[in-house]
């Protein structure tokens, strides 16, 4: 435990270099960033949040507009052939519209008796295309990622992606630097307090002669009560949501099909409190020789309603 | 080029993000939906869940008591009261999204129609929800008049803007006057409210005044919540 608090002092450090020293952060700018991300658990807008409690599996829903979500999740996993690590990311996800949910991560991750380094920056964007609910509700997602391959936050699981990847030293793997496209076709449906999601993933790396890589995701999850209490409470059954998940790759243009992958099972629950905040926590296990034998996933994220108004506010010197 | 490209854009970005009237969003639910039963209207405790759950989700863009906000209109007024609980709740788990409301689906279906509850019995309340029905069907005798509704003004100065404020915006325990609840108010309820008052709040009755004149102060009161 005291390893992974220490892991996430180092990565405070680290987060003033990213990509590799090609661009640094002063440390006045560290500084500030810092404080930013503390003192908006202080902000005075807060929002019920509703989250699914999915980490890999994206379902259909979009951030309420105007809202920022602020989300920290860990990733403790196990390495066979190497050390164990614990990865991070922080996330910033804005409900730009109705339609439009944009969310930036920061990387980060622990290698136990190696180091603690930045691993990069992600920039993702969720479209909803139709404007009411559907049988099937299609969302469409595009990200940039600016990672490194000793990334290890398993955010999504794609081509050949093997738990022996993972297993040379940090020092090494910072080296190679990806600049990856990832496009999700989401595919979710809410039936009777069911949420069942789908995400097929298809990932280009920019480099020129890098194949196309696929991967997919599968939820199910359920509310623990379909009606809501007549009390103001944080243990009724209602704020609770359980349920699994499934992800893995599969292949990529030259090699397509399940060679060579790696694919992970893991239940997942999250349990949304009136106050705004929403914890996650997920055991995943590995299915097969190439997958990292287990997972553990926890993350905490709050939500903070009129944010937008807020900067609009500030920026026509209103509050 | 480029220029006149991106201010087309944010234009279009800009009219999607207006709020649209309820009126016309309300046209756009199926037939189907607009006919189903709230299987929650007979829950006793639905009310109360339900007004927990709209603090928790909706209360940020239409206002704690859902008296709108500048994102999101009010939903207590007689325009809800009208709606059929079946097309409340479509637009709960549709949303508006064009125009910023997203669709709530992710709350399961017995949660949204607790809220289309509480809106229901939130709307009917109020002063609005007593006036006869035989009220509220009455034209303004004096609506064509040129100056009915100067003469509205001059006597809402003199008899109402002490409690609502001189621009009809409310003061102290006295409402605003420039909501959508009033807009969609017809002629008929507001007379009757004038002129029996609203005991509960302290709003003395105005039957001393001529008809005619509360027939002005609804002229001057519809002028100014002119849709």
């Amino acid at each position: 435990m005291l390893q992974v608090i220490l892991s996430q002092i180092d990565f405070l450090s680290e987060l003033r270099y990213l990509f590799h020293g090609s661009i640094c952060l002063s440390r006045r700018a560290g500084g500030i960033l810092s404080i930013a991300v503390l003192s908006l658990g202080l902000l005075p807008g807060r929002s019920a949040a509703q989250e699914s409690p999915y980490i890999v599996t994206y379902d259909h829903h979009l951030e309420e507009p105007g809202n920022l979500d602020i989300e920290y999740f860990s990733t403790f996993g196990t390495q066979a052939d190497g050390n164990d690590f614990h990865s991070y990311w922080v996330e910033f996800e804005y409900g730009a519209f109705a339609w439009w949910t944009t969310e930036v991560y920061l990387d980060g991750q622990t290698t136990f008796h190696d180091s603690t380094i930045f691993t990069g920056f992600r920039w993702e964007n969720r479209f909803r295309p139709l404007r009411t609910e559907h049988f099937i509700n299609p969302v469409l997602y595009v990200e940039y990622e600016n990672i490194t391959d000793a990334d290890k936050t398993l955010k999504e699981v794609e081509g050949h992606d093997v738990a022996s990847d993972f297993a040379p030293p940090n020092s090494i793997l910072r080296q190679t630097h990806n600049h990856e496209l990832e496009f999700k076709l989401i595919l979710s449906k809410d039936f009777r307090g069911f949420n069942i999601a789908l995400n097929p993933l298809f990932v280009k790396n920019l480099a020129p002669s890098s194949p196309w890589e696929f991967g997919y995701a599968l939820g199910v999850s359920r509310f623990l009560a379909l009606k809501a209490s007549p009390r103001h409470c944080n243990f009724c059954l209602e704020n609770f949501i359980v349920g699994a998940e499934m992800y893995g790759g599969l292949g990529d243009t030259q090699n397509p099909g399940l060679h060579e992958t790696s694919h992970y099972l893991a239940p997942v629950a999250a349990w949304n409190l009136p106050s705004g905040w929403t914890v996650r926590i997920s055991p995943g296990f590995g299915l097969n020789d190439n997958s990292h034998r287990f997972l553990l996933r926890w993350g905490v994220s709050y939500e903070i309603s009129g944010f937008g108004e807020l900067l609009h506010g500030l920026f026509r010197g209103r509050s | 080029m480029r220029r006149c490209a991106g201010i087309l854009v944010l234009a279009w970005i800009s009219l999607l993000a207006q709020n649209k009237p309820f009126q016309q969003i309300l046209k756009s639910v199926p037939e189907k939906a607009r006919l189903k039963r709230n299987p929650m209207a007979d829950d006793p405790e639905a009310t109360v869940a339900g007004q927990k759950l709209f603090e928790q989700h909706c209360a940020e863009c239409h206002g704690k008591a859902a008296e709108g906000r500048r994102k999101a209109p009010a939903l207590a007024g007689p325009e809800m009261q009208q709606a059929t609980p079946g097309e409340i709740f479509w637009i709960i788990s549709n949303g508006v999204v064009r125009h910023g409301m997203p669709p709530w689906a992710r709350l399961p279906e017995p949660e949204r129609w607790q809220i289309v509850t509480f809106l229901r019995s939130n709307s009917a309340q109020g002063p609005l929800a007593g006036v006869p029905e035989e009220f509220r069907l009455k034209h303004n005798p004096v609506a064509d008049k040129p100056d009915a509704s100067a003469d509205g003004r001059r006597l809402f100065a003199q008899y109402c803007a002490q409690c609502h404020g001189a621009g009809a915006k409310g003061k102290g325990r006295a409402p605003n006057l420039v909501t959508t609840q009033i807009q969609y108010a017809t002629p008929g309820e507001l007379f009757w409210v004038i002129t029996n008052g609203v005991t509960i709040s302290g709003m003395p009755s105005w039957s001393q005044l001529s008809e005619t004149q509360r027939w002005q102060i609804v002229a001057f009161l519809r002028s100014i919540n002119a849709r």
